[in-house]
């Protein structure tokens, strides 16, 4: 029994009570065996005392109970005085909310995460879960649970809030992940009307359509749609239940859709800002019609990009929207918000409709990448730069066009900086030789060309065109921080000595006492001569020497680092 | 003809100091623009800003100086919240060099700018602070403020399993 009792309490403190009152002397007198043995525990004078004795220990304990009140009262408050030392403690929370606002929304990359602000104290934490807007933020994907998004939900409160469920192209575990979206969006339904950006990423059409039946709510607020298929080549899908979000979605503004099959409603595309359609091959491609009549439907647009569109067939989902809503008109669609244009491998019936049904006044970017002839293209872009076309960026790639419209197309394009041109079997050194002439210039502020992959084009007139639009007191760019290989250096004092019979040819005034020519062009500040096989490197050096970025293709050996 | 002469206004802090400034200084702040056009007629007895201690006054006055003139920022707006959405934490370089002041100033200053509503230095503010906290962990944010961990250990862990999965950004 000793065994189990605490060590410091020895075990005869159970045995006899060793303060028992010593005998009377007086005689001893027989007894019986009983009484030979007994002994009590306590003398009868210390029983009436347990009373007291507890009354005394609750005392005693009343009294801890109170100093320890005390003690945590005056903890609190040596907490609360060390925490008014810190200034940051007196602000009140609305202000210390705007602060994480601040960092977690407004820092881009650098972004501040909401859970170290949680962990660095209690009061912190607490502003940070009543601030809505650090929770409107919702992810659902592989990495971002269905149970955070939850919680995310229930902490934006009232707040509008941005959705991303995206599964991406993987298309491992598919039931599992069809599941997944659809309790994702069962989530999402009850606030759809406070959602403000949607975005949907998923493997295929199915799953689409599987979280899109399920937005039958408005969507007052929602101004940002984004909806990618992955893989839709494969499937053959019928179309889905319309419209979305009950067709009503007045403040959506800019959609990009990606091989999202929803029979064109135009109710869903209509006074957007941003149209960006991807991925719509055959009979889900629109039809000419069907395009324009969006674009009538978006006079503010201000960007449109179609990538992957080929030339429609007569389809089951095209045919329903485009003759019904609004028959094409003859009236030209002004889209004078329309600053940037990209179209990436879309069928020329689609791209010429378009652009004989459009204007664009104040188009600044224009990309025309793998669309076949583009000639009717430029022509309608020279018929609308007689008037004003401040095109800024101009880019075609491996498309075919007419060289003479196209360079009567630049000479009404003076605002340009920026030319490139990819995988361009057409274009020829005469149009190198327009660029250099003065009279008047062309193109007089570009700054950037980009001649990748453009083997028709010469030397010489390459190097006439960047000698040409050189000021009149330039020098070579210096390039003696730059290591070189042996060899170089006298390649570059060769390309130098050969620069300045150049220039005393096309300057022949130059150290005559005249007074500066004064050029209306812009120097050239990058050249990007990748893929020309044409080009060699010591034409590349030249380059170097006059225009201060140049690219090449990076050529293995002792030119590598040049 | 000499150009009108602009309207001076007294200002009365919470420790008696008085400051006498041009009118378009002071409706910087949109608190006492709204105060003066409340009052038609001239006064001559001075604003009294109890919220404010003079030393920080002629910090928000000096902020204020610099920007006189400048446009005020509008209403939000359903575009404007979206441009801020979009903007990052760049502070100006004058911005800057005035905010580079010890933390106790810096957070007067905010509370200055609150009180005055003057939104763009209290932009600047909030900044600041933010800039301050950016790649910190809270160990170290607690350092900077001499905030106190006053979290028990379930607490922390029940943060920080929350966090277990990839921050939302």
């Amino acid at each position: 029994m000793s065994s189990t009792l605490p060590a410091l309490i020895p075990a005869t403190a159970f045995g006899r009570p060793n303060w028992r009152l010593p005998h009377p002397p007086t005689m001893p007198s027989p007894k019986s065996a009983v009484e030979e043995f007994y002994v009590p525990r306590c003398p009868p004078t210390m029983n009436v005392s347990i009373p007291h004795l507890r009354e005394a220990i609750s005392s005693l304990e009343s009294k801890m109970a109170f100093l320890l009140n005390q003690k945590n009262e005056l903890e609190s408050h040596l907490d609360q005085a060390v925490r008014l030392q810190s200034p940051i403690l007196r602000l009140p929370s609305e202000l210390l909310s705007s602060i994480f606002v601040t960092g977690v929304l407004e820092m881009g990359e650098d972004s501040l995460m909401v859970s170290t602000l949680m962990l660095v104290c209690r009061y912190w934490a607490d502003v940070a879960l009543n601030t809505p807007a650090l929770w409107a933020k919702i992810f659902v994907s592989p990495h971002h649970s269905l149970e955070r998004a939850r919680r995310k939900i229930e902490r934006s409160k009232t707040c509008p809030i941005d959705v991303s469920i995206n599964y991406g192209p993987h298309t491992e575990h598919m039931s599992n992940v069809t599941e997944q979206i659809t309790r994702a969006m069962d989530l999402f339904r009850p606030a759809l009307c406070r959602t403000r950006s949607f975005h949907l990423c998923v493997p295929n059409r199915p799953q689409a359509h599987a979280a899109l039946a399920r937005c039958k709510e408005d969507a007052p607020l929602l101004r940002t749609l984004t909806i990618e298929i992955c893989h839709a080549m494969q499937e053959d899908y019928s179309c889905l239940p319309l419209p979305l979000f009950n067709g009503h979605t007045p403040a959506l503004r800019s959609c990009a859709l990606t091989s999202f099959n929803f029979g064109w409603d135009l109710t869903l595309l209509s006074r957007l800002r941003t149209l960006k359609l991807d991925g719509y091959f055959n009979s889900h491609s629109p039809s000419p019609a069907t395009l324009v009549s969006i674009l009538r439907q978006c006079p503010t647009l201000e960007e449109l990009t179609l990538r992957n569109l080929s030339d429609s067939e007569s389809g089951p989902c095209v045919t329903t929207v485009e003759n019904t809503q609004h028959p094409p008109t003859g009236k030209l669609i002004q889209l004078p918000r329309l600053k940037k244009a990209s179209f990436h491998y879309v069928g020329s019936a689609l791209t010429q409709h378009i652009f004989s049904q459009v204007t664009v006044p104040n188009l600044e970017s224009l990309q025309m990448c793998y669309l076949q002839n583009v000639t009717p293209i430029l022509q309608s872009l020279y018929a609308q730069a007689l008037t004003r076309l401040p095109l800024r960026y101009l880019r075609i790639e491996s498309s075919l066009f007419n060289e003479m419209t196209f360079v009567t197309l630049l000479r009404r394009l003076p605002s340009i900086v920026r030319l490139e041109l990819v995988d361009i079997e057409d274009v020829s050194s005469y149009f190198l030789k327009v660029l250099s002439s003065s009279q008047p210039w062309i193109c007089p502020r570009l700054e950037s060309l980009t001649l990748d992959g453009c083997t028709s084009l010469e030397w010489e007139y390459l190097r006439s065109l960047i000698e040409s639009r050189l000021p009149a007191n330039s020098q070579a760019y210096s390039r003696q921080g730059i290591p070189l290989a042996p060899g170089i250096t006298m390649l570059s004092s060769a390309s130098a000595a050969a620069a300045a019979h150049a220039r005393s040819k096309s300057h022949p005034n130059i150290r005559v006492t005249q007074p500066p020519v004064v050029f209306s062009a812009q120097r050239l500040r990058l050249v990007d001569v990748t893929r020309c096989s044409q080009i060699s490197k010591e034409m590349v050096q030249w380059l170097r020497m006059y225009v201060a970025d140049v690219k090449c293709e990076v050529t293995k050996g002792s030119w590598r680092d040049s | 003809m000499a150009a009108p002469a602009t309207q001076q206004i007294k200002i009365r802090c919470n420790d008696e100091k008085e400051f006498t400034v041009d009118r378009d200084v002071l409706e910087r702040s949109v608190l006492i623009k709204n105060m003066l056009e409340d009052v038609t007629e001239q006064q001559d007895a001075p604003i009294p800003l109890p919220n404010v201690s003079g030393p920080v006054m002629a910090k928000v006055l000096e902020y204020c100086t610099h920007h006189r003139g400048e446009p005020l920022p509008s209403a939000d707006t359903e575009q404007s919240q979206d441009e801020t959405r979009k903007r990052t934490t760049d502070i100006s370089e004058w911005d800057q060099k005035f905010i580079t002041v010890d933390q106790e100033m810096l957070f007067e200053i905010i509370l200055a700018a609150n009180y005055l509503d003057i939104k763009s230095l209290l932009d600047v503010g909030c900044k600041t602070v933010a800039n301050m906290i950016k790649g910190k962990t809270p160990e170290e944010i607690r350092k900077l403020f001499n905030i106190v961990n006053d979290f028990t250990p379930e607490e922390e862990a029940q943060i920080k399993k929350e966090n277990e999965w990839a921050e939302d950004r």
